[in-house]
């Protein structure tokens, strides 16, 4: 619906078509969310759209122009384009889901309409119970990330200064690698139960490598040339770890454990749906057998909405480092 | 201080299927406290006989040592840059290394990559002898700067200073000043000819500029494909200056010596 509101005022200053075009946009819109997202956009444009519609003719730079006048607080045309270019997909997908539900395209019970599913997600937020599976899966989910990644960090850095350690765990490790870990949730369920521990194991064997190898190649990675300063300073392993290797490794580390977080978050639902009591995989398998479709997609969108976050804001943190850390330029 | 004793030293590299003699039994002895400039060819094998005095990389045959003399007279100790004795009894001296590239860590600031070069030091006042080099080479002001925020010349005379603050009793330097606009080498030689006048230290120089090696060393090593071809002493009194006939003559003979090897 931000998208909506971006394009309607873009659209709607150059021409005076733009606010025919959003009041259409308007009043087709009778979901709760996309109605109340458009209208909104439209009253912007209205109020605040006209006066920049009259100069554009003499300015040259007519759409950063036209939105600082706007007072529409905010990003450059530049951004709000990307933006709008992002949001577009899911926007259209949103409109098509909603449209062929009401042209009886799409049979209701096996896919419900936004607005049955608006619904469904609205009940269950009240009743408690959406909370408590996202609770139960997020708190399992960052219970095993940590664990992975005191795991599979310590255990880099050792096989970086070991080459025997390396060479005693490749076979093993290449084997459990390999190994899909969906493949062994018998036998950690035969093992482990259908607890907490078998889920954790999941995650564990889910996320490990990629934090383990992205760690590894940020550590091999790391400038020779500066190792070899390090010496002639005179500096101690320790130091130089910490100053030198650590440093230069980290936006490895950090793209592994943005990574190994997402298959975490994957590996995890999976187990859920297996063989758990409780969380989001459960609750949509729970939904699936009482035929709550519904509930099935309020399942799936929060699934991929807070992937789609944690990854964000991951990837957001990466960034931030490696500018912290001036790692952009080398010399 | 240290001497530096180089004797027998030979190293050769396979480099694209073909072996590649980088040094060919050289063998030379610098005074310690004396100033040496190496030049020749690019790829005669001067930064990997640098490689090995610093100890960078391991010799086929021969070796590179140090040892322990008395102090250049009139030489101002204050107590540091001697040079330690381990227990086997070989001279272990207080290195300072400035590469072909600055070699600064990115993530810390200038002042930050200095510190750490002295971390394993002995020196008292560390933040002291930090600003006293960045103020040598005039960084005077860019303690707090990050090497990606300087420029190329810059980041050099950092990494020059980051050599400096170790109070060396060796100074390596490998082409210190060869990324450098004219005018900032001229002044950076001059501050180093004083440098190395107040303070006792041993330094090798490379240099491709034959008036640099000139102006700044007692001696010259002309190396070409690997061996030590002249060493030429060069006693002209200090300070020197660019253009006195001496000071002439003895570069455009130099250039001869190394343009002659070239043909051999
Ligand atoms: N690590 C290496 N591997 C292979 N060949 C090398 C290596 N280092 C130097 N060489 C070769 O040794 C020769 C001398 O190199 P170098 O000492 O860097 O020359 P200079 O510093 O005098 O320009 C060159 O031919 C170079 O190709
Ligand atoms: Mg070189």
């Amino acid at each position: 619906m931000d998208f909506f509101s971006h394009r309607v005022r873009k659209k709607a200053r150059p021409t005076p078509s733009g606010r025919a075009l959003c009041s259409a946009a308007g009043s087709s819109g009778a979901g709760p969310d996309g109605g109340a997202g458009v209208r909104s956009g439209g009253v912007k444009t209205g109020s605040r759209g006209l006066p920049p519609l009259n100069r554009q003719p003499f300015s040259s730079r007519r759409g950063e122009k036209a939105d600082s006048e706007g007072g529409s607080a905010g990003p450059g045309a530049g951004r709000l384009k990307n933006v709008a270019l992002a949001a577009l997909f899911p926007c259209c997908a949103l409109l098509a889901w909603w449209l062929l539900g009401r042209w009886h395209v799409l049979n209701p019970y096996l896919t419900p309409p936004p607005g049955e599913v608006l619904d469904a997600a609205y009940a269950s937020l009240l009743s408690g119970e959406l909370a408590r599976h996202t609770c139960i899966s997020l708190a399992r989910v960052f219970a095993g990330f940590f664990l992975t990644a005191a795991l599979a960090l310590p255990l880099a850095a050792a096989l970086y200064f070991s080459p025997a350690m390396e060479r005693f765990l490749r076979v093993p490790l290449e084997f459990v690698r390999i190994t899909p870990p969906l493949a062994l949730i018998p036998l950690l369920i035969l093992w482990l139960g259908i607890g907490e521990g078998s889920k954790l194991a999941i995650i564990v064997l889910a996320s490990f490598f990629p934090i383990f190898l992205n760690a590894i190649d940020g550590l091999k990675n790391t400038d020779p040339r500066l190792l070899e300063m390090a010496e002639t300073i005179d500096l101690t392993p320790w130091d130089t770890f910490w100053r030198v290797l650590l440093p230069s490794s980290l936006p490895s580390v950090i793209t592994g454990l943005r990574i190994g977080f997402g298959y975490s978050w994957r590996a995890l639902i999976g187990a859920e749906l297996i063989a758990a009591a409780a969380g989001l995989g459960y609750m949509i398998l729970d939904a699936e057998e009482l035929a709550r479709t519904d509930r099935v997609f309020v399942g799936i969108l929060v699934i991929g909405a807070l992937g789609y976050l944690f990854d964000a804001g991951l990837s957001r943190f990466a960034a931030w480092m490696s500018r912290r850390l001036h790692l952009a330029k080398g010399r | 201080m240290a001497g530096v004793r180089v004797s027998g030293l030979s190293k050769r590299y396979r480099a694209g299927g073909r072996g590649v003699q980088a040094l060919d039994n050289v063998n030379f002895e610098v005074e310690s406290g004396s100033f040496v400039a190496v030049v020749g060819y690019s790829g005669c094998g001067k930064t990997t006989l640098f490689r090995h005095i610093a100890g960078l990389e391991r010799p086929d045959s021969g070796s590179a040592e140090f040892f322990e003399s008395a102090d250049r007279p009139g030489g101002d100790r204050s107590g540091v840059g001697r040079s330690s004795v381990d227990q086997s009894g070989l001279v272990r001296p207080r290195l300072g290394m400035m590469f072909q590239e600055p070699r600064l860590l990115n993530w810390l600031t200038v002042r930050e990559n200095l510190l750490l070069a002295l971390r394993r030091t002995t020196l008292e006042d560390r933040e002291g002898a930090v600003r006293e080099a960045l103020a040598q080479v005039g960084l005077g002001d860019f303690g707090e700067a990050y090497p990606d925020q300087l420029s190329g010349g810059m980041a050099q005379r950092a990494a020059l200073a980051r050599a400096l603050c170790r109070r060396p009793d060796l100074l390596l330097m490998d082409e210190p000043f060869g990324a450098l606009d004219a005018l900032t080498r001229l002044q950076l030689q001059a501050e180093l000819a004083r440098i190395w006048t107040t303070r006792p230290m041993t330094v090798l120089c490379i240099t491709h500029d034959i008036g640099e090696a000139v102006i700044l060393a007692d001696r010259v090593l002309v190396m070409n494909a690997g061996a030590i071809v002249d060493d030429r002493a060069i006693d002209l009194p200090r300070p020197r200056r660019w253009g006195q006939p001496a000071f002439e003559s003895l570069r455009k003979e130099l250039l001869d010596i190394i343009l002659d090897n070239n043909i051999n």
